[in-house]
């Protein structure tokens, strides 16, 4: 952990509030662009960093570092976006592609049509924008398994945590995810990465 | 034994392009069994179509990696509103 981390943590411990004023000017952004990532919308994403700032409040007593502190920062802000997209009912499994078999039956997925997304139509061709606007178009719950693995670097076993599922689930998802995704990249992936 | 764990790696190992699809998530996780990925290797290095398969499975994962900002500046008002729920709602 980071001097600088560890002592933010010993005074969350303390229950000194302006331990929290100081992790959020310096852990604020990426939280925020966790709860973003997720959520898309910055009404919402505001509820989810009130939730995670009260998990982070009343929680931190029991962080025993055997992560970074980031990490499980970033995993209490990813916690308090799935929660809410639970309540919201936005987590529900919209397509039924968990009982095809073998990996390579997978029936690739569906893509709602990412040339939908403005901001893909509006820049016109920068490759994060359409990598952006194909995750965008991802079901649920697979846009969320990407978004938690391959961008957020979470593991197998903390997304699976996160989302309540299990670890097969998980892959499964992500490698219907990621084969999606590379269906619709393909074309602009040549000589870009 | 040799002989049960050769015919259990034959059952379980890959003899075609079919198999480089069932093991691409491990493949590209870097939990292949090493065994297996010896002979995915393998297989990749006379296979055009398969290596083209795997490289840009990979440079899917790459560009998602990339893609998203993992920072993002949180709004003046956004934050006074952050602020002062930490002072007076926790």
């Amino acid at each position: 952990m980071q001097q600088d981390d560890a002592a933010l943590v010993q005074r969350l411990k303390a229950r000194d509030k302006s331990a929290m004023e100081e992790l959020l000017r310096r852990h604020g952004p990426k939280m925020f662009g966790v709860a973003m990532q997720i959520m898309r919308n910055e009404t919402a994403a505001q509820e989810v960093m009130q939730d995670a700032l009260i998990t982070v409040w009343n929680k931190a007593g029991s962080f025993e570092g055997r992560s970074a502190f980031t990490s499980w920062l970033y995993r209490v802000t990813a916690n308090a976006a799935l929660m809410k997209l639970r309540k919201d009912k936005k987590l529900e499994h919209n397509v039924p592609l968990e009982t095809y078999g073998g990996d390579s039956e997978l029936p690739v997925l569906q893509l709602a049509d990412p040339s939908a997304n403005p901001v893909a139509s509006v820049t016109g061709g920068e490759l994060s924008d359409h990598v952006r606007a194909a995750i965008d178009a991802l079901p649920e719950p697979y846009r969320t398994t990407v978004l938690l693995a391959d961008v957020e670097e979470m593991s197998m076993d903390e997304v699976a945590a996160a989302m309540e599922s299990t670890v097969p689930a998980v892959k499964s998802r992500l490698h219907r995810a990621r084969l999606a995704l590379r269906k619709e990249l393909t074309p602009y992936l040549k000589d870009q990465v | 034994m040799s002989g049960v764990i050769d015919s259990f790696k034959s059952l379980f190992g890959f003899h075609s392009c079919r198999e480089v699809h069932r093991l691409l998530f491990d493949y590209a996780q870097g939990t292949l069994d090493p065994e297996l990925k010896k002979r995915m290797d393998e297989h990749l290095k006379d296979c055009p179509p398969c290596l083209n398969y795997v490289q840009t499975y990979r440079q899917t994962i790459k560009a998602t990696n990339r893609c998203c900002a993992r920072e993002a500046e949180i709004p003046a008002e956004l934050r006074a509103k952050l602020e002062d729920f930490i002072r007076h709602k926790l």
